[in-house]
């Protein structure tokens, strides 16, 4: 069964090996993500609500952050994130891969001003740019934005080990937005 | 993941003749999407109701595709007749036609009778960088289901860094119009966002097709694939196929969103050639009980594993909304059976 379990696993670390691009996404390094953003914070999600595009085609769920600690752009208390999908009444659009957030939840977000210039901001590359901070037992603040970067197969154990990003503290994220930014 | 002592996930039944198993329950799989319904309770499987089609817009963006508008759909074609064809689903899935083309080129005016696959639109308001395509999906709820009642795909008209090959390829893909950037195929794009045309969530499954990060070249479907699209659609049973239940649990408690997966310890191959054998996932439930539906006659080992990378609750957004979770559990170390 070992021998089985090795081969699945040498087989989806072949597969891992080989991903340059993504069904929707191309992964993006934390360097690239502080480029493209206008604006880098962390903070928390006080409240969500949805609503519908002025055409009624297109629903959209905002999200109000307090802002604890900006990284990059101009610093401000409070900030809109304006995601697409969400549910209005029995209506329900999704993008799979969209993580909308939730009320009291801790994030660091790279994010750019909404096309439609209405003062809101955007996720850079979709999710890419939404890293959910959360405290591991070992009492560390990690923060994952869930897009992979490495993988590695343990051969004695047999098993693949996290992507190098899985295990960034939020110090670390933040020290590379730091250098990133100062460049 | 080291392995630890105080660990302990029981997953049940272990191995399995699938002719003996027990049919389908309507239990859905972790591949789909899912809508809370209006009053609480067990979530609904977004799916369609009746026989869709789809509507090209066959304009080409500029300097990001190789191939002809003629490439393009035939490419389109293809893509939709992966899922046409797949093994045990029903005529929503195989009847499934292309309608007259569409001229929209902003999601904010799309029909809601058109299921657009566009390649030069604008108004799905991701950001360029780093997106390759997304999928919009309505859905309706009702009483007892979730109705998709619409589905645009919306390729990103200007990738950075990217380009889409629409022309046939054969095992490598041609240069870029801009040679500096990278090639991308386009089938296997689309027929990965077909899925969630179809209401298929991602998969934990590396190989499958609904793995949320892609090969380069990857046209055809898994057993994870097929298991998913034939267990929401469910067809005439051309190919046997049965269901896995059991339950994970850690120190005694149910584990809630852990990665089951059923992988076959035999080199039988009962789907036709053009399926790639793959093992076939699923998520726990609350309770930590979970059902791998569609599963072909055949010896599996099942193993419960934790949506640590490189899927993780990101690709699986709704999962534990849904289920009023926060997040899918990580907190314990592979195991199998």
């Amino acid at each position: 069964m070992k021998s089985t379990r090795a081969a699945i696993l040498i087989f989806c670390l072949i597969l891992a090996s080989c991903l340059a691009s993504a069904t929707t996404i191309i992964p993006l390094s934390v360097e690239e993500l502080a480029g493209k953003s206008t604006n880098i914070f962390r903070g928390n999600a006080a409240e969500t609500w949805t609503a519908w595009n002025p055409q009624h085609t297109l629903i959209y769920t905002y999200t109000r952050f307090q802002v604890t600690k900006s990284l990059k752009g101009q610093a401000q208390q409070t900030v809109t994130i304006k995601q697409i999908g969400g549910r209005v009444a029995n209506t329900v659009q999704k993008v799979a891969g969209v993580r909308h957030f939730t009320p009291g939840e801790q994030d660091l977000l790279f994010l750019q001003p909404s096309k439609d210039n209405d003062g809101t901001f955007i996720v850079t590359g979709l999710m890419q740019g939404n890293f959910l901070v959360r405290r591991a037992a070992s009492g560390q603040m990690l923060v994952s934005n869930g897009v992979p970067e490495v993988s590695k197969l343990e051969v004695n154990s047999g098993v693949i080990s996290g992507y190098r990003g899985s295990a960034m503290t939020v110090d670390q994220l933040e020290s590379r937005i730091r250098k990133a930014v100062q460049q | 993941m080291k392995r630890t002592n105080n660990v302990l996930v029981v997953v049940a039944p272990i191995v399995i003749a699938v002719l003996a198993l027990v049919f389908a329950s309507p239990a859905f799989s972790y591949l789909n999407e899912l809508s809370a319904p209006s009053g609480g309770g067990t979530p609904l499987v977004d799916m369609w109701t009746a026989v869709p089609h789809w509507n090209l817009n066959p304009a080409l963006p500029t300097g990001k595709m190789v191939g002809t508008a003629t490439d393009l759909r035939n490419a389109a074609v293809a893509s939709f007749n992966s899922w046409k064809v797949a093994p045990n689903v029903s005529n929503i899935v195989s009847g499934i036609s292309e309608g007259p083309d569409s001229n929209v080129t902003d999601e904010n005016t799309a029909h809601p009778n058109v299921n657009l696959v566009c390649f030069v639109c604008t108004g799905a308001d991701f950001t360029t960088d780093g997106t390759l395509a997304i999928t919009l999906t309505t859905s309706q709820i009702q009483s007892n289901q979730s109705v998709i009642t619409q589905a645009d795909i919306i390729f990103n008209p200007n990738p950075s860094g990217m380009c889409f090959v629409a022309t046939p390829v054969s095992g490598s893909l041609p240069p870029c119009p801009n040679p500096s950037d990278s090639p991308q195929d386009l089938q296997t794009v689309l027929t990965h966002e077909i899925g969630h045309f179809f209401g298929l969530d991602h998969s934990g499954v590396v190989a499958a097709t609904m793995f949320p990060f892609a090969p380069i070249l990857r046209e055809t479907l898994s057993y994870d694939d097929v298991a998913g699209i034939s267990s929401t659609y469910p067809g005439p049973q051309i190919v046997p196929v049965g269901s896995i239940s059991g339950t994970v649990t850690l120190a005694g408690a149910g584990v809630f969103g852990a990665h089951v997966f059923a992988n076959s310890t035999t080199t039988v191959t009962p789907y036709p050639p053009t399926i790639r054998k793959s093992p076939i996932g699923t998520l726990t439930q609350t309770g930590g009980t979970y059902t791998i539906n569609a599963v072909p006659a055949d010896s599996y080992t099942v193993y419960a594993e934790p949506l640590d990378l490189p899927v993780s609750n990101s690709d699986v957004s709704g999962y534990a909304t849904v289920f009023g979770q926060t997040v899918v559990q990580t907190n314990f170390t592979t195991r199998s059976h």
